[in-house]
């Protein structure tokens, strides 16, 4: 039989859960499961790909923003695009974004800049751990103005 | 035999198997609540810029990744993270434990479902250092050690009060009992 004061005990308690706490967010917090690195590390796939393209299309920066955003083993069916170069700012009108889990759809049109022509495209973008993994360019044509009604 | 006895602050503790029990479950109490805590402050940490435990998970397969992200952006994940925060410090602090434990409970089977039917991760099913089922194991032990302030709620035949048994509210600011049933 020991012989304890309630206060103290209680004290005890609230000390060791707050041990608990801090040893809860060490361990976690320096799990190599992480990648801090990543620029969207819990961050949602939508803002991820809306803050690359505004690197990449509004501030012309798609060469420096293309090496934090893709995964170093990402996979691109036009790595060659001029968003994943740097220069002019590429004017581009985001028709839609369709977002459904780590996927993302952003269907828009891109006005000529750096000596190529404008084109519509289908971008569909595979988020993983906070970065780009895979993208997949589908080339298409937007119907013109005015033709968009149902037949 | 009791294992305690009140005289006036002091207690006396019994070294017995009650005792043990009461420890174990304070301790799964505390780390519960550390690990709730935790989850709902990396939510919150990274809404405000600070820097969180670990990043939201959206995790690994496609039917978890489409729930956990739409729980975000449909702003229900602003609901269950300030619930955890709100047990977990209740559950640390030792307030409202009952509560704050069956609080915590759908949030504990949503944890599991995620982990076990989304992720399919049965291989750790039984594995006691993931927190993906140990949360909602943990959160069922202690619930049914504070099974006795749940009873009344298990009633099988009830009858309404009236608004006048708010009257009786500040009860629930009293002092602790001692468990009689001990």
């Amino acid at each position: 039989m020991i012989t304890a004061s309630r206060a103290s005990l209680k004290a005890l308690s609230i000390g060791i859960g707050l041990l608990f706490t801090g040893a809860v967010y060490t361990t976690m917090h320096n799990n190599p499961r992480w990648d801090w690195t990543a620029p969207g590390v819990g961050k949602l796939p939508r803002d991820i790909v809306a803050e690359f393209m505004d690197r990449a299309y509004a501030q012309g920066q798609g060469g420096t923003a293309q090496l934090s955003y893709f995964a170093k083993d990402a996979a691109d069916t036009a790595p060659t695009a001029q968003d994943r170069r740097d220069g002019a700012p590429i004017p581009h009108q985001v028709r839609q974004v369709i977002a459904q889990g780590m996927t993302v759809a952003v269907i828009h049109r891109i006005a000529p800049a750096r000596g190529e022509p404008g084109q519509d495209v289908i971008d569909v973008f595979t988020i993983k751990d906070g970065r780009i993994a895979r993208r997949e360019r589908y080339a298409t044509r937007f119907a013109p103005s005015g033709q968009e009604s149902a037949q | 035999m009791k294992d305690s006895r009140v005289k006036n602050d002091r207690i006396e503790i019994a070294l017995n198997a009650s005792t043990l029990w009461r420890a174990v479950i304070t301790l799964l109490r505390l780390f519960l609540g550390a690990w709730m805590l935790n989850s709902g402050y990396s939510y919150w940490a990274q809404e405000f810029g600070w820097p969180p435990a670990f990043p939201q998970p959206f995790g690994t397969l496609p039917a978890s990744n489409q729930m956990l992200v739409t729980m975000v952006e449909v702003g229900l994940f602003d609901f269950v993270k300030t619930v955890e925060v709100i047990g977990g410090l209740c559950l640390i602090f030792g307030v409202f434990v009952p509560a704050a434990t069956l609080l915590l409970l759908p949030v504990s089977a949503v944890v599991f479902y995620n982990a076990v039917f989304l992720n399919l991760r049965t291989d750790r099913l039984f594995s006691p250092t993931y927190m993906g089922v140990s949360c909602l194991y943990i959160n069922v032990i202690v619930a049914l050690a504070y099974i006795r302030h749940y009873l009344p709620l298990l009633a099988l035949h009830s009858a309404p009060g009236s608004l006048r048994d708010l009257a009786a509210l500040p009860t629930i600011f009293s002092k602790p009992d001692n468990n009689p049933h001990h």
